[in-house]
């Protein structure tokens, strides 16, 4: 005869889990639900089985980011991934699988890709008369420093090669800061976060200050021409230890990757600012007025206990169609339109302590067919892209 | 699941019970296949009506009309979803034409439910059970949503009697959590886990050039994933029957160590083969009629089981393999010697059933002899390569886990320590044995629900059937 204790401790967890889970997930949620339902109802035209379709995947997504104690399980698998010696971290979407280089940092793997629409089309955008650079930023993959597991290949390299190449058929200034920060003898380990696809602010700051030199040098163009606002020593910076677990850590754990440092930069000068962030479906936030910690920075990214929390946001807050930075403390500098990715987000806010007017063009969300038209009408001094 | 649980022994009645199963199980199944619930149901109404018809005319000449007539109808549905694209390429092939080639969605587990519905009209139409004159019933049966989408074919003779009469126990709805949770971590953590080797290395291609080492261990990750996928939805399936009690059969009996082919087959995917065994075989005349009969017989069941699998001429060829192998071992009388040989026909088996799966899982019949050349070198293929220490070191705890969850360890040192007077639950040694499997089996579970939580690559190999 079994030992009714016996009986009772495994079927009490189980249901236990399973229903906190149950509740946790659906039940604390309910009006997320409610409102894919509302949303498929109103924009899903199609017949009703598609419309059903649609609302499971929907109703799939949000079950996944409802459930609760999430982060616990996904510490709980990275642990076992990396007592398992794993190396390779499949995702259910492959593109978002994580791979553990040759130094222990964590990467994702870029496939061979088409160039980006705007440098294919480089030369409509050349016609429009406003000088334009393009910026590579370095790659987390390091040639010559990185390596994956065998079998596994990256493909960052080629594809910025097939960019370079386009630009240099249309005659357009490159900056190349992967060739640069090897000039520059910059410290591979501390260019990246171990455990985001980011580089580090410090880094995206001395971007700036490359571009600022570059531009100097292509087009004679001076941004801070006493370099006072592209010197790090008047720049305060915060340090906020083993806090951050980026983009490709959340979807491992700390156990599995670690954590990484963030070090915040804020001016230590006086700053005035207007900013106007343009949303998704095009509706225009309100303006925020005041100094570059009130206008620029999101410090509840850093205020926020979790790890999980995104801290590279807190420049800006995050990425949106546009942003317009009106730094009202110079009024001399130049209006620069910035064709941009996340990678832009501390490389924007450092450029418009040093420029007039700062546009943040992100063409993730914004639509491309309407680039040229919004080129005209904000005319530019200048165009840099980064975006790759 | 925790609220179809909670639902489930909250309503007062077994028909009450029975009639919200059977709307959980709608609900389940229209979650993935909106549209195609609607074709369960008509195959759940068709074969209800087709039983109720049986049973009245069981005996009768009209009897036979009315099987040819439900044999028609639930094949013609699986005629025209699963293999009316396969049919009409085969045909444009042989005889090069070029008629318009069907692209059907296939409805998930359509086999399964098919199979069900015959199931159902036979046993009635033999006698080992009664016709249910409420469709609902017949709609539990072939629509339950544990053993739905992968199995096991579950025999309407074996729980025709549980659908009114079942009697929900403690003891069933603990070990249904225990099978329940090992099936899932079969799933989650080692099938899964498996799929990634597998699918890097059979679907980069370029057989010719991969190692010896690289194609071995992309077959034995294929090997074990199939059968954790597989065997840890069975597992799901029946520890979710019994939580609801329901005793479905098991369908896999650790294939593995099977010392013969026939022996093998006595293992693995148990319900299809006892299927075919009872609806196909026999009827036909089993190995009654004479050997040369017998083997018609067997080649009609193979190559049935086979296109069972999958609407592609691998699926085929992987039915006609073993074909090949059993006629043999019946033949020559290897069936009885082999299991006399342990290591060697273990050996021998794991190797011819690897082979298989390598048939079973290429993409089409040239690249699948182009894999199995690879295995052996014909191409000149190097002994080792980066492939195949990358994978080795990478899956190494995982090869090591599996290979333990291969063989029957854990029973047999249940029985050991049992013989020994330790049994889970009783005195000291038991209570303490008893904990730390709990302990492991919540351990598992929550790895698995971590992994699921992370997002992990997590296929479903059943699009076929």
């Amino acid at each position: 005869m079994q030992d009714k204790k016996r009986r009772w401790f495994l079927p009490v967890a189980f249901l236990t889990l399973i229903f906190g889970l149950g509740v946790g997930t659906f039940g604390l949620h309910a009006g997320d639900y409610a409102a894919d339902a509302a949303y498929v109802q109103a924009n899903y035209q199609v017949p009703v089985y598609q419309r059903a379709e649609a609302l499971v995947e929907r109703w799939t997504a949000t079950a996944a980011d409802n459930m609760p104690g999430r982060e616990a399980l996904v510490e709980l698998d990275g642990l076992s991934r990396r007592l398992a010696g794993k190396k390779f971290v499949r995702d259910i979407d492959y593109s978002y699988s994580v791979v553990k280089d040759n130094h222990g940092w964590l990467q994702f793997i870029t496939f061979a890709l088409e160039p980006k629409a705007i440098v294919q089309d480089i030369a409509s955008y050349q016609a429009l008369g406003v000088p334009i650079m393009y910026i590579q930023p370095p790659t987390k993959f390091i040639e010559g420093y990185t390596e994956f597991p065998p079998t596994l290949y990256d493909k960052t390299a080629e594809n910025v090669a097939e960019n370079f190449a386009l630009l240099e058929d249309a005659g357009v200034p490159v900056l190349d800061l992967r060739a640069a920060a090897e000039a520059d003898a910059l410290d591979k380990e501390q260019m990246f976060y171990r455990t985001d696809h980011h580089w580090r602010v410090e880094t995206a700051f001395w971007a700036v200050q490359q571009t600022r030199a570059a531009l100097a040098e292509e087009f004679g163009l001076l941004i801070d021409p006493d370099g006072y606002y592209s010197d790090p020593a008047h720049w305060q910076s915060a340090a906020y230890p083993q806090s951050f677990l980026g983009s490709q850590g959340r979807r491992v754990g700390r156990f599995y990757g670690g954590l990484d440092d963030f070090t915040l930069l804020t001016p230590d000068f006086a700053t005035d600012y207007e900013v106007e962030i343009t949303q998704y479906g095009g509706k225009t936030s309100e303006t925020v007025s005041g100094t570059f910690a009130d206008a620029v920075l999101d410090m509840s990214k850093l205020s926020a206990p979790s790890v999980y929390t995104g801290r590279y946001d807190v420049y800006w807050g995050a990425d949106y169609p546009i942003v317009r930075a009106d730094n009202l403390a110079n009024e001399d500098g130049p209006r620069v339109l910035l064709i941009k990715d996340s990678y832009s987000l501390p490389y924007g806010a450092f450029l418009s302590a040093m420029v007039d007017e700062l546009y943040m063009v992100d063409l993730r969300y914004y639509d491309i067919a309407d680039l040229a038209g919004y080129i005209e009408e904000i005319a530019p001094d200048l165009m840099l892209i980064m975006y790759s | 699941m925790p609220l179809t649980l909670l639902i489930y022994y909250l309503l007062p009645w077994r028909t009450v019970r029975n009639r919200f199963l059977l709307l959980m199980s709608l609900i389940f199944y229209a979650w993935g296949e909106p549209l195609y619930v609607l074709l369960m149901m008509a195959c759940i109404c068709g074969n209800w009506a087709f039983g109720l018809l049986a049973g009245r005319w069981r005996g009768e000449k009209r009897g036979m009309l009315l099987l040819a007539a439900m044999l028609v109808f639930d094949l013609g549905l699986l005629a025209v979803f699963k293999y009316a694209g396969f049919a009409v390429s085969t045909v444009n092939s042989l005889l090069g034409l070029a008629l318009p080639v069907p692209r059907v969605v296939l409805p998930i587990g359509i086999s399964f439910f098919i199979f069900q519905g015959i199931s159902y009209v036979i046993d009635v139409w033999r006698g080992e059970a009664e016709q249910r004159r409420n469709v609902l019933d017949v709609g539990l049966y072939i629509a339950f949503f544990p053993q739905l989408i992968a199995g096991p074919i579950v025999r309407y003779n074996t729980i025709a009697a549980e659908i009114s009469g079942r009697r929900e126990t403690w003891d069933d709805f603990v070990s249904g959590i225990e099978l329940f949770i090992i099936g899932l971590g079969k799933k989650v953590l080692l099938a899964n886990n498996f799929a990634i080797a597998a699918d890097k290395i059979f679907d980069t291609g370029g057989y010719e050039s991969i190692s010896i080492g690289a194609a071995w261990v992309g077959a034995a990750a294929y090997t074990l994933q199939i059968y954790f996928d597989f065997g840890g939805y069975s597992d799901m399936a029946v520890g979710l029957g019994r939580m609801f009690g329901f005793h479905f059969l098991p369908n896999f009996n650790y294939p593995y160590i099977a010392r013969s082919v026939t022996d093998f087959w006595r293992r693995w995917h148990m319900s299809l083969s006892q299927w075919f065994r009872d609806y196909v075989y026999i009827p036909l005349g089993g190995n009654r009629r004479g050997t040369a009969r017998m083997l018609l017989n067997l080649l009609a069941v193979w190559l049935l089981t086979g296109l069972w699998h999958g609407a592609n001429w691998t699926f085929v060829l992987w039915g006609l393999y073993y074909f090949v192998f059993l006629v043999a071992e019946k033949l020559t009388g290897l069936a009885k010697v082999l299991p006399r040989l342990p290591l060697i026909s273990n050996l021998l088996v794991l190797v011819i059933v690897m082979i298989g799966w390598v048939l079973f899982r290429a993409p089409d019949v040239d690249a699948a002899f182009a894999y199995i050349g690879a295995m052996f070198g014909v191409f000149g293929n190097p002994p080792v390569d980066e492939t195949f220490f990358f994978q080795t070191s990478e899956n190494a705890v995982h090869f090591l886990i599996a290979a333990v969850a291969c063989v029957p360890v854990l029973p047999a040192l249940g029985r050991r320590l049992a013989a020994v007077g330790i049994v889970p639950g009783q005195g000291v040694g038991g209570r303490v044995l008893g904990m730390a499997r709990d302990v492991l089996l919540l351990l598992i579970l929550l790895l698995a629900l971590a992994s699921l939580a992370k997002g992990s690559y997590n296929p479903f190999i059943y699009f076929n059937f």
